[in-house]
């Protein structure tokens, strides 16, 4: 195996084919082969921090969400519902992006705020959003702190997505036709159209599509 | 791919040694340096018993490419013992029977350290939070939580 540490965006992106691109390393790192390359994002300069001008906010992909959750208020709540403060402390913002279902929580969320993707080839350099007037979330899982996700619901007011749910993270938009009817029950039950769930260690299919309405009731009538 | 040189600021050391591709910090401490007090529990970063801390920041060493961080400084338990006697922590998980079997204190221990460094007067919440990546198979949480407090309120 190799372990490539570029220093510049341009050398990462030079690198994209020759491994696996890791940042923070706390999901794909332990599940590789150990012949496999990697590609260190962790030396790349330029990559980590959060400005936020005008109620817009932008997070390069590198950011911990240890410091995401430092910076970012509104979105203290949802990180603060991610693993552990040592693996925030490694996990990063543009890693999230790949993590698959029911981890990731706050692409959950990046979906919700309808956040901008800014890349280099195919290599995610930031996330951009503006900052919601109002902030809904909810995570239901097996222990208070770090534990996967059973249903994840972010919402604006008027974009919901959800976590847990299917495997990828999904927008609820029979759902988001409810909500801006003024209808938040109608909305709940609407929302199990975008699930497909799965069974896995956390909770069955069939537990998650039949406490997502009220996850989603929940989350939608108490502002963060 | 040829082994690489590593130098780490390790306890107040600098040390240089050589890691092969892909060796994580966990293995480096233990095979190389020969610090065992980092465990290597489950090795996927969801047991805490190899948490170290790194620039400061308390993380699992198993999840950590030593190439990747060659130049930062590092703490392990081992640097956080006193020529004489225990840390304030060691000495509360002693006098509060915080060990059971002792193989996640050290971890236990080195994520209560990164809180006490950030908040020297943390909740009880706050304690969970900073140990509820680490694992206790004895499931001796309450004593540990007591400790941690013990500790922070002694100093």
């Amino acid at each position: 195996m190799n372990v490539h540490l570029p220093e510049s965006v341009e050398e990462a992106v030079a690198l994209l084919g020759q491994g696996t691109v890791i940042a923070g390393g706390t999901h794909a790192f332990p599940r590789l082969d150990p012949t496999e390359s990697i590609i260190s994002l962790r030396r790349v300069a330029g990559l980590s921090g959060v400005t936020q001008e005008g109620g817009r906010v932008r997070v390069g992909a590198t950011t911990t969400l240890t410091t995401l959750a430092r910076e970012v208020d509104f979105l203290r709540e949802a990180v603060h519902s991610i693993a552990s403060p040592t693996i925030r402390n490694l996990a990063t913002v543009g890693g999230n992006l790949f993590v698959p279902q029911p981890h990731g929580d706050l692409a959950v969320c990046l979906l919700a705020l309808d956040a901008e993707i800014e890349r280099e080839g195919d290599l995610v350099t930031a996330v951009s959003f503006d900052e919601p007037e109002r902030w809904f979330y909810r995570k239901a899982m097996r222990r208070r702190q770090n534990s996967a996700s059973i249903v994840t619901v972010a919402s604006d007011g008027a974009r919901i997505a959800l976590g847990g749910v299917a495997r990828e993270p999904v927008r609820a938009l029979k759902a988001e036709e409810a909500l801006a009817a003024g209808d938040i029950e109608a909305a709940a039950e609407l929302s199990v159209e975008a699930a497909d769930p799965f069974d896995d260690a956390y909770a069955s299919a069939w537990y998650r599509r039949r406490v997502l309405p009220v996850h989603v009731r929940r989350t939608l009538s108490h502002a963060v | 791919m040829p082994s690489s040189v590593i130098e780490l600021e390790l306890n107040g050391d600098t040390v240089e040694f050589l890691a092969q591709p892909g060796t994580t910090l966990l293995s480096a401490l233990r095979d190389t340096l020969g610090l065992t007090a980092a465990k290597r529990g489950c090795g996927v970063g969801t047991c805490g018993t190899c948490t170290c801390h790194v620039d400061g920041q308390a993380v699992m060493s198993c999840l950590v490419p030593v190439e990747t961080i060659n130049g930062s400084t590092v703490k392990t338990l081992e640097g956080t013992t006193p020529v004489d006697g225990l840390s304030p922590l060691q000495q509360a998980f002693l006098d509060g029977f915080a060990t059971q079997c002792g193989f996640c204190t050290s971890g236990m221990i080195m994520a209560a350290e990164a809180l006490l460094a950030e908040n020297p007067n943390p909740t009880r919440e706050d304690v969970v939070t900073a140990i509820s990546g680490n694992v206790c198979r004895c499931t001796g949480y309450e004593s540990i939580i007591h400790a941690i407090l013990d500790a922070a309120a002694k100093a």
